[in-house]
């Protein structure tokens, strides 16, 4: 999963271009180290504002961020309102593929809502978003199907 | 050249970045039933007398709005290939929608969207 942000140095100091979330906060954290060697995985959790557990599911894809979270940590990072929605966007496309490589997958926005925890019209933006990419293809009721596994992987 | 297809516009769908309070202006305002009681959640408006049903999309953060219409046909996918010949671009694929609607979406070749339709059953 790859935001569409322009490719130039964002204020956390990265190129911007194709960073999922959790590849911007790998890539930030990495940087600040650069500078400061003891800069601390809590240092950085606690000026996102988030916990330090959190950090480290979001930091390894195996948590999708919420809207919400998406917006914090990208005002914390210092991202403009669209790179923000581009990051929303991402992160809820990311949560929808996971849903859909689940084995108890149910080609049902509401059911894609449920487990993602996404609203409904995000879920639909992300389907639509997949069709479009040619990234989802739905050829029956119940056959839909990723033609990127790796749209689901962290 | 080949016949042209019968393909009545039977469905219309405006494409919203707040669909909710789309919805809730064409209601209070028009009066519109609107019910969303289906698998994607689709806003579907029903079809007043003398009217056509229509529904509402939802569109991503500061995309451009605007209004679709659908055409119902035999064969989507033979339709989208003779549109296609004509000029045309697919945005949306052949798509098997969950209530059994076979759907894709395309451009004239005036970059004007356009939707097909193959109602189930």
């Amino acid at each position: 999963m790859r935001t569409t942000f322009g490719a130039r140095p964002g204020p956390a100091g990265h190129k911007l271009g194709a960073m999922s979330l959790h590849q911007l906060l790998t890539a930030t954290l990495a940087r600040r180290r650069a500078v400061n060697p003891a800069y601390s995985l809590r240092a950085f959790a606690q000026s996102l504002g988030v916990h330090h557990a959190t950090l480290v599911r979001l930091m390894g894809g195996r948590t999708v961020a919420k809207a919400g979270c998406v917006q914090r940590l990208g005002r914390r990072l210092g991202l403009a309102d669209a790179e923000i929605q581009q990051l929303g966007l991402s992160e809820a496309r990311r949560g929808v593929c996971r849903a859909i490589t689940r084995r108890d997958f149910r080609p049902d926005s509401r059911w894609l809502a449920a487990v993602t925890g996404l609203p409904l019209d995000a879920v639909n933006v992300a389907l639509q978003r997949l069709l479009v990419d040619r990234m989802l293809v739905m050829r029956g009721r119940r056959d839909w199907q990723l033609q990127n596994p790796l749209e689901a992987q962290p | 050249m080949n016949t042209p297809l019968a393909a009545p516009v039977t469905h219309w769908q405006i494409l919203s970045t707040d669909p909710a309070r789309t919805a809730s202006f064409y209601g209070r305002v028009f009066g519109w039933q609107i019910s969303a009681d289906n698998a994607m959640g689709y806003r579907e408006v029903a079809a007043a007398p003398g009217g056509i049903r229509g529904g509402i999309w939802p569109l991503p953060p500061g995309a451009p709005g605007g209004v679709q219409l659908f055409m119902t046909v035999p064969d989507v996918a033979a339709s989208a290939a003779a549109a296609v010949a004509e000029g045309a671009s697919v945005i949306v694929p052949v798509t098997a929608l969950p209530d059994g609607d076979v759907m894709a979406v395309l451009l004239d070749p005036l970059g004007q969207p356009f939707g097909l339709v193959q109602k189930h059953g």
